[in-house]
């Protein structure tokens, strides 16, 4: 994949209008932090899912795909990337494990784009 | 046996709430409460830090109403840096203005097409796997995608003003960092359909009447379901006029009659308590000169429009005439006019972020100013949901010492917790089942105040979610957690 055809946004958490965004895009990462599970990090394909999360504080990425199949005839192919973290408190800077995963996504999602 | 019958968490509003109603034996109510489990520590960990980081420390309360903490203490930090109320540079001014009337809009439309209408387009008892932004895409989708695009367009301003959507960094003490750019302005005016300034107040418009005829179709949901008389507080403009970014306190009884206007809010500690319960984390304010018991009072659009005499753009004052004729100018107090009253404010934001795109000061490179420097600062403003307190203090190093927050759903507290007993008086109240349709409705008249729970309770990290079941002697039957 040609750097040309990829965009990158953050989202501070994903909302309705990701739908809007993601509607023209043949394939979607949602990459995030994961505080629960196993050390490393996972990227698995998602697909819609008409499931509401308790809150619109936080619409997860499968509820967005299904939005944007509901408003727009369409939703891209999606994955999501999930990368382990361990420390929450507050406080600046990654914790070491926290970076080498960082450091081993960034790794994956470059291979599984040049592989599209 | 009695039973303690618990919604937790309640669906569609931010944060996480827990509602409790206590049954006798005869499955009478004999108590209901609306509990905020979560505890945030913002008034203290910022204590210590300079004051101007404030505006981009605070804001982080919260993920969906960040603007409104930033501005509020952008404003509080405008008199610490020596710069009063209408001193600031009329680009600095303007653009705060155009980022807060951008999220105004933003988050009524989110509120109200994407956590209320559900509600109100298939009805409290329809099938839960509907009644949710997904099932409105699906039935009325061209409601949802104006409703997604209303969202977007005010997020995109947001953005042009403060830097970013979320956790911006436009207000700094004393002014703005940035000023709007030809291009910026040009992206918003001259738009194709339908991601332009004209588009959306055409669109707000259209939600308004169509809360107008869903109204008259709904007559005695809509003016009947959590109806109860309060006082009502905001900012008002000097002149009367609605105003979310500045003014002066005004406070309104149920008939009208102004107990507290044109106050100074700068004043505030002389006019409002906070009273704390035991079962709550969230307090509970008041006007002091009413006492803790009558002193309770609502806030956010239903209030607003209650207490300003007029809203100064025209067809968001047209649609205020037709508004107020319905109560015969007298204040409204039936909770469910919280959406018509939202509406209309949306109509105003939207008529606003027009007008305003227009004004070429927005375009100027004086952003900021210096006065001498003062221990103390209030900012307040009206929020989407209501009014919003920040107070500073800080000492001779420049260091926050003291910070005081008041925001919007707190002061909604006791009048949520009213709605909430009012629904179980007259839905719940000697039932002998109980439906998903009637917890709905105790939903139903939380998600009016549109609140948002972390803001109120400053909750940090991940917080347990567990539905407990008692019986009329505190005993507990039964506890689910998620």
């Amino acid at each position: 994949m040609r750097e040309a055809d990829a965009a990158c946004e953050f989202r501070y958490q994903l909302n309705v209008e990701d739908a809007y965004t993601i509607r023209d895009f043949d394939l979607v990462v949602f990459a995030d932090a994961m505080s629960v599970g196993e050390d490393g990090v996972a990227l698995t394909e998602i697909g819609p899912s008409a499931t509401i999360a308790f809150t619109t504080h936080e619409m997860s990425p499968a509820s967005v795909l299904a939005l944007c199949h509901e408003l727009y005839g369409r939703a891209p192919r999606a994955y999501t990337l999930a990368i382990r973290g361990f420390e929450w408190d507050m406080g600046e800077g990654l914790s070491e494990r926290g970076r080498a995963n960082l450091v081993r996504a960034a790794d994956i999602l470059r291979r599984f784009l040049d592989e599209q | 046996m009695g039973r303690k019958i618990t919604i937790e968490p309640v669906t569609r509003v931010e944060g996480h709430g827990k509602v409790t109603i206590h049954l006798d034996d005869a499955g009478k109510v004999t108590q209901s409460r609306f509990h905020i489990v979560e505890f945030r520590g913002f008034e203290r960990f910022i204590q210590g830090r300079p004051y101007w980081e404030v505006p981009v420390l605070v804001e982080r309360l919260c993920g969906i109403c960040p603007v409104s903490h930033h501005l509020a203490a952008a404003k509080a930090t405008d008199i610490i840096a020596g710069v009063g109320p209408g001193e600031l540079t009329p680009t600095a001014e303007k653009m705060r203005r155009l980022m807060h009337y951008g999220q105004m809009f933003q988050s009524h439309a989110l509120h109200f097409f994407h956590l209320a209408s559900p509600d109100l387009l298939f009805g409290a008892d329809a099938d839960p796997a509907i009644r949710n932004v997904i099932g409105v895409a699906l039935w009325h989708k061209d409601l949802a995608v104006q409703g997604v695009l209303m969202r977007k367009f005010g997020q995109e301003i947001i953005k042009a003003t403060a830097g970013k959507k979320i956790h911006g960094t436009g207000a700094i003490p004393g002014g703005i960092n940035k000023n709007l750019s030809p291009e910026e302005r040009d992206a918003f005016l001259k738009a194709p359909d339908p991601l332009n300034a004209d588009t959306m107040v055409a669109w707000a418009q259209a939600a308004v009447d169509f809360f107008r005829d869903f109204h008259k179709k709904n007559i005695a949901l809509i003016d009947g379901f959590a109806a109860f008389p309060s006082h009502h507080l905001s900012l008002v403009r000097k002149d009367g006029a609605l105003d979310f970014y500045h003014g002066a306190l005004r406070a309104v009884d149920a008939a009208g009659k102004k107990v507290l206007d044109d106050v100074d809010y700068q004043d505030y500690l002389k006019y409002i308590g906070e009273d704390v319960r035991s079962w709550s984390y969230m307090k509970f304010p008041y006007l002091r000169a009413l006492g803790k018991a009558d002193g309770w009072y609502r806030v956010g659009p239903l209030a607003r429009l209650n207490t300003c005499d007029f809203i100064p753009t025209p067809l968001a004052q047209k649609e205020f005439e037709i508004y107020k004729a319905y109560t015969g100018g007298k204040p409204n107090n039936m909770s469910l006019h919280t959406h018509w009253a939202r509406l209309i404010e949306l109509l105003h934001a939207g008529e606003v972020v027009r007008d305003l795109l227009h004004d070429k000061d927005l375009q100027g490179t004086a952003l900021v100013k210096k006065g001498r420097k003062a221990r103390e600062g209030v900012g307040l403003l009206e929020a989407p949901r209501g009014t919003l307190f920040h107070h500073y203090r800080i000492n001779a190093d420049d260091q926050i010492t003291m910070a005081n927050l008041i925001v919007s759903t707190t002061h909604n507290n006791e009048p949520m917790n009213r709605a909430v007993n009012w629904v179980a008086m007259n839905v719940l109240d000697g039932k002998k089942d109980i439906t998903e349709g009637m917890l709905n409705r105790v939903e139903i008249a939380i998600r009016a105040y549109d609140p948002c729970l972390s803001c109120a309770t400053h909750a940090l990290g991940r917080m347990p979610l567990a539905i407990e079941l008692y019986d009329a002697r505190g005993a507990l039957l039964d506890r689910k957690e998620r």
